[in-house]
């Protein structure tokens, strides 16, 4: 099962994803998953205390996105908010792979994670692009170490071959 | 035609006020269920939201439709509900 290994601050916890606009995936369809490029990599806050995984204005901005509908988000003063949702993929990059020679383009090896996710705009640009909720965290194993380690190992049964699901 | 943000938002606006309108009656049967809606009218319940997703883009290629989760639960964002209410407002 692959796993991205990383660090945090004791506070917070960062992951690199890429997201994809589900109306993109065609093109990358056919091609081997370590042979893709053009990639968005952003940012993620990884919350356990969401329930749904949230994107910045930048990265709707960046992938084009087209509104699908209102997704209701509960707020301390009891009355929901009610933003913009969207529908995007998110994939992890778990390891890059080495480049066959200097100057020539890098590649990834990207998983898909869930086929795809409804998510939701956040308010304005924060620290980070995306807000990784429990509708993506739990469908692999997150360990925090207090040594400052993480890790998150993709759920094999989420694991979606490509050309398969998608 | 291109389909502006502004003319789909509004679409999903006038689409969500005729949802909220009969969301409650639609519990009873449907809770769970995501709505496609046209023309402030729903025009088909599927199980998951990427399901209502593509019916609208089969049956209306102009973009003017949404999908609404038939549901009275709100996403909880956690501490960041905290964040979201102060730049939201």
């Amino acid at each position: 099962m692959p796993t991205i290994h990383g660090r945090h601050n004791s506070r917070q916890l960062f992951l690199r994803v890429v997201i994809v606009n589900p109306q993109n995936v065609q093109e990358y369809r056919g091609a081997r998953a370590e042979y893709l490029d053009g990639l968005k990599f952003f940012e993620a806050l990884v919350d356990t205390g969401a329930t749904t995984t949230m994107i910045s204005p930048r990265v709707v901005s960046a992938l084009g996105l087209s509104p699908c509908g209102r997704l209701p988000l509960a707020s301390i003063s009891g009355i929901p908010h009610w933003p913009l949702a969207y529908f995007f993929h998110v994939r992890f990059v778990p390891y890059e792979v080495p480049s066959p020679a200097e100057g020539q383009r890098k590649f990834f090896s990207v998983f898909l994670n869930t086929p795809v996710i409804k998510g939701a705009e956040l308010p304005g640009e924060s620290g980070f692009d995306v807000l990784l909720g429990m509708d993506v965290i739990s469908t692999g194993r997150l360990e925090v170490a207090p040594t400052g380690d993480f890790s998150f190992t993709f759920n094999e049964a989420w694991l979606l071959a490509r050309n398969e699901r998608e | 035609m291109t389909l502006t943000h502004a003319d789909k938002v509004r679409v999903i606006d006038e689409n969500l006020a005729a949802f909220m309108a009969v969301r409650d009656a639609l519990l009873t049967d449907h809770a769970g269920k995501h709505a496609l809606l046209r023309d402030r009218e729903i025009k088909g319940l599927f199980d998951t939201p990427i399901d209502a997703q593509r019916a609208g883009e089969l049956a209306f290629p102009d973009g003017l439709f949404s999908v609404q989760e038939v549901s009275v639960e709100a996403s909880d964002l956690g501490y960041y509900s905290h964040a979201y209410h102060s730049r939201a407002a």
